[in-house]
């Protein structure tokens, strides 16, 4: 069983606008990876993440998770199955405490009954959290947001997290925090795909890279290969690391 | 009368109106939050909860307080029915306007019930014993029937249950989360559709209950849903669409407005005031006391 | 909406414009000469009972195709629309009652009447988004009927209405009269309907729909909502309180039950059932209905429930109404015919019903990649 990838996405076309955004997506992630898909905006990274979590159907081309064909499943059957997305911008509960958005974060079943566990768990890793707790999701910083956002995920209880832009919006300084955070996540045994348009901290962390461009998969290999790679230096790489 | 008691009569007819209003308009509000939707078919869900008390009672001696429970489960059904009809086949239709032709579609929905309910029944008004006879003397001029401090009672226990089960329990966050952003809702595993329904449900429920607990003062009858849901828009545009909190704070406004207008001044006031006051409210505050500029979902 | 012509860029246009608001090609034969038939009609039909429901269609046609101005055309969720019909009514009676005015007169007074109120409706209205709009007008027309069925003062006449008045000050019964009320009815008819037509044409005709359509664009194009809006309302107004005299004069009585959710519920069907925001929707709509409900008049609670049934089954499988596809249906009919001479026009749409693009709930903000 550990030979099949844990994730796999063939040829997928999906999402909407001139054309489909997604023109035919080959992907693999094996269990315990952290793959990250780097490429410009607009060409379809929250797209993919999108799809593979059911928030956008596909028009052709499959999704398997786990084995298990999740096409077509409905979101809640996919985050059911133990495949949980941290969305870009956060997309917290705004009236909500800090401590009910976590809640919330291990609403699938095998989650909610582990959620004291987790909770404990994400305050030790993110001791500001437990400080905040009672406070409302909307009057947080940003940083403290993007924090919520992966304590949300960690309380699921997840075997694989999409991850979509993790330093969107945020200073250097946390984006060090965050990312540190993502490299332990990982360590811990849960696979991780992860989205980002920024590629500084991708060195850190990346078992492989992808490279994303106009809706295909256009490169992928090792980090030091694909960043390699005379085009991929020129367009990303050109002001320096 | 003495200043006194009619300052009694207005605090006890606040409370008790604010509650009924509370109960009622709730399933609107909540309804709204969660599906963007106005629930045109509470004003019927009333109704239906009278009816289902009084049939219940024709057909079998029970205590009066056990149709308060089949009035719930008739009209949580209805509720989710009505769901399953009226606003599933619009959900993610491409062009069209769904607020609106949801709007519509429930109103449609709730004059079916309306007049299925007449064709069974009959137009005229079917008398319903109060629950527990009798009153209490406050003082010379002002009394209270027990049933009115039942009404407070339930009414505002089944508000407390509400709170409690929307902050609390599992599945009452999920409705809330589902209120506030959809997607995020979903991406925790939260399935929307369910929670749609069980909305829905909730709300007509809700709007049952009153309709029991006010059989005995308004009759039951077909159109007994008419002021109710009139009363229910109001509190909503005054509170702000979605808000819970919002609406209760309303509710309780407007029962103390509708009472005091009522008892100070007279009874067919009681409407038009309402209507100025809320004339003057959206002339300042557009969106309502507590409501947000919704736009199309989070 | 769709439309299948690709040859002469402007004119084609013009056309789909046109079709768009649900009226096809202007035929002005065609027209007279619909309009010499139904003025020849009583001729033909000889049951009065029949002539004094197509009477009552006729007035109706007025209330709804003043109100798919605002609704329609506008976009605007007004849902009080029958009380300022019933206003109009009450004026006209009012005026005829108290201060024994000729007819038009009293039918001028009623429709300005319903003017002012719409136009006082609108300020308020216009401030608001969407669905408060239909909260409040909704319950600004409930609470006009319940001061009306409250009123003790004689001035309404309370839930019994206005009856005793003038009117047309014709001799009640007779087939003469029933004519005369018949051909009033459609003269009005024809004239709202050539307003209408002239109106959406117009500037006027097209901001409002641009405003509807997309506010931001027409905004910066620098169309006033505020300003098109309220004279939308105002022109709307002034039919429906033209209808509501009619009404009045016509049956020789007014009262609160021309309003409340029951009426609303009939006149909404018509309006949906025909097709909000065409010119010809309003017209087929209430025909349509007009005719179940008559037939139906023997079951009272069967025919009340079957109208519901059939606004919730027509809103929910052609929201759009009957016209929009009996015009998409001539479309195919006439490029089918097109292809066989050869001289075919390709439609370049894909057909109207897409795929909905997520399996999202409730249509969600598209997603930017």
């Amino acid at each position: 069983m550990t030979s099949s990838p844990m994730l796999s996405v063939t040829g997928l076309v999906a999402g909407y606008g001139e054309g489909p955004v997604l023109q035919g997506v080959d992907l693999q992630v094996n269990e315990g990876e952290l793959v990250v898909v780097i490429g410009p905006n607009g060409h379809g990274k929250s797209t993919l993440l999108k799809a593979i979590s059911g928030l956008v159907s596909a028009s052709a081309g499959t999704i398997h998770f786990g084995g298990r064909r999740i096409s077509d499943m409905r979101t809640e059957r996919i985050v059911d199955l133990g495949l949980t997305q941290i969305p870009q911008g956060d997309l917290l509960f705004p009236d909500m405490t800090v401590r009910e958005n976590l809640l919330l974060g291990a609403f699938r079943p095998i989650a909610h009954k582990k959620r004291q566990e987790g909770l404990e768990r994400v305050y030790s890793i993110f001791p500001r959290l437990q400080e905040r707790g009672t406070q409302r999701a909307r009057t947080l910083s940003g940083g403290e947001r993007r924090m919520v956002a992966i304590g949300r995920g960690l309380m699921s209880d997840a075997s694989m997290l999409l991850i979509d832009e993790p330093s969107l919006g945020l200073a250097p300084v946390l984006v060090n925090e965050v990312y540190q955070q993502i490299a332990s996540i990982a360590q811990s045994g849960t696979t991780v795909l992860l989205v980002e348009e920024n590629v500084t901290h991708v060195r850190e962390v990346a078992n492989r890279l992808c490279l994303m461009e106009t809706g295909r998969i256009v490169m992928s290999g090792s980090v030091d290969e694909v960043l390699a790679d005379p085009s991929v230096m020129r367009t990303y790489l050109g002001v320096g690391d | 009368m003495t200043d006194v008691d009619l300052f009694l009569q207005t605090l006890v007819s606040t409370v008790t109106q604010g509650s009924i209003l509370a109960l009622i308009s709730i399933g609107m509000t909540l309804v709204y939050g969660t599906l963007r939707v106005l629930n045109m078919a509470q004003g019927a869900m009333v109704m239906l909860g009278g009816f289902a008390a009084y049939t219940t009672l024709q057909v079998v001696s029970v205590p009066v307080w056990t149709t308060i429970i089949v009035a719930v489960l008739v009209t949580f059904v209805l509720g989710v029915l009505t769901y399953f009809i009226a606003v599933k086949p619009l959900l993610g239709r491409p062009g069209v306007d769904f607020e609106m032709t949801a709007f519509i579609s429930t109103f449609a929905a709730a004059t079916i019930i309306q007049n299925v309910c007449l064709l069974v029944f009959g137009p005229r008004q079917k008398p319903f014993d109060p629950v527990i006879p009798g009153l209490i003397e406050i003082t010379g001029a002002v009394s209270i029937t027990y049933h009115t401090l039942l009404m407070n009672v339930v009414a505002i226990g089944a508000l407390v249950a509400l709170g409690l089960f929307l902050s609390r329990s599992r599945y009452g966050l999920a409705i809330t989360a589902v209120a506030q952003n959809l997607e995020a809702a979903r991406l925790m595993g939260i399935p929307a559709r369910r929670a749609y329904a069980t909305t829905m449900g909730i709300a007509a429920a809700l709007a049952g209950i009153g309709g029991v607990l006010l059989a005995p003062s308004y009759f039951v009858s077909p159109n007994a849903g008419d002021l109710p849901l009139l009363q229910s828009l109001i509190v909503v545009i005054f509170a702000g669409l979605g808000s819970v909190k919002g609406t209760i704070y309303a509710a309780y406004i407007i029962g103390f407005i509708q009472s005091a207008v009522s008892i100070y001044w007279g009874t067919a006031y009681a409407l038009p005031v309402l209507y100025v006051v809320i004339l003057v409210v959206l002339v300042i505050r557009p969106y309502g006391l507590a409501g947000k500029p919704q736009e199309a979902r989070l | 909406m769709t439309t299948g012509n690709t040859t002469a860029a402007p004119r084609s246009r013009g056309v789909s414009l046109m079709r768009s608001v649900g009226w096809p090609r202007l035929r002005p034969v065609e027209m007279v000469v619909v309009c010499v038939l139904a003025g020849l009609l009583p001729f033909a039909l000889t049951s009065s009972f029949w002539l004094g429901t197509l009477t009552l269609a006729l007035i109706w046609m007025v209330l709804n195709m003043s109100w798919n101005l605002v609704l329609g055309y506008s976009g605007i969720w007004n849902f009080g629309q029958m009380a300022i019909y019933a206003i109009g009514g009450y004026a006209a009676a009012l005026a005829s009652e108290r201060l024994s005015l000729p007819a038009p007169v009293g039918l001028l007074i009623g429709a300005l009447a319903a003017m002012l109120v719409s136009i006082a409706l609108a300020i308020p209205s216009l401030r608001l988004r969407g669905i408060y709009v239909s909260l409040l007008t909704f319950g600004f027309a409930e609470v006009i009927r319940l001061l009306i069925i409250t009123d003790k003062s004689g001035i309404t006449g309370g839930p019994f209405g206005i009856g005793d008045f003038a009117g047309f000050g014709l001799e009640a019964g007779t087939p003469e009269t029933t004519r005369a009320l018949y051909w009033i009815a459609l003269v009005a008819v024809i004239g709202t309907a050539i307003v209408m037509y002239l109106i959406i044409r117009s500037p006027l005709g097209t901001g409002l729909m641009a405003l509807r359509d997309n506010p931001a664009l027409a905004a910066a194009r620098g169309i006033s909502p505020r300003r098109y809006q309220t004279v939308s309302f105002a022109i709307s107004g002034f039919f429906a309180g033209l209808a509501g005299g009619l009404y009045a004069y016509t049956y020789g009585v007014i009262s609160p039950s021309v309003m409340g959710l029951g009426p609303m519920t009939l006149l909404v069907t018509m309006l949906v059932v025909g097709g909000l925001g065409t010119q010809t929707g309003p017209i087929v709509g209430t025909l349509i209905i007009t005719l179940v409900s008559t037939r139906l008049e023997p079951y009272p609670e069967a025919r009340l429930i079957l109208l519901s049934v059939v606004l919730l089954a027509i809103i929910l499988v052609l929201p759009r109404g009957v016209v929009p596809v009996v015009g998409r249906l001539r479309l195919r009919l006439s490029s089918w015919v097109n292809a066989g001479t050869g001289g075919g026009t390709k439609k370049k749409r894909p057909p109207a019903k897409k795929r909905p693009p997520a399996k999202a709930e409730p249509p969600s903000a598209p997603d930017g990649g």
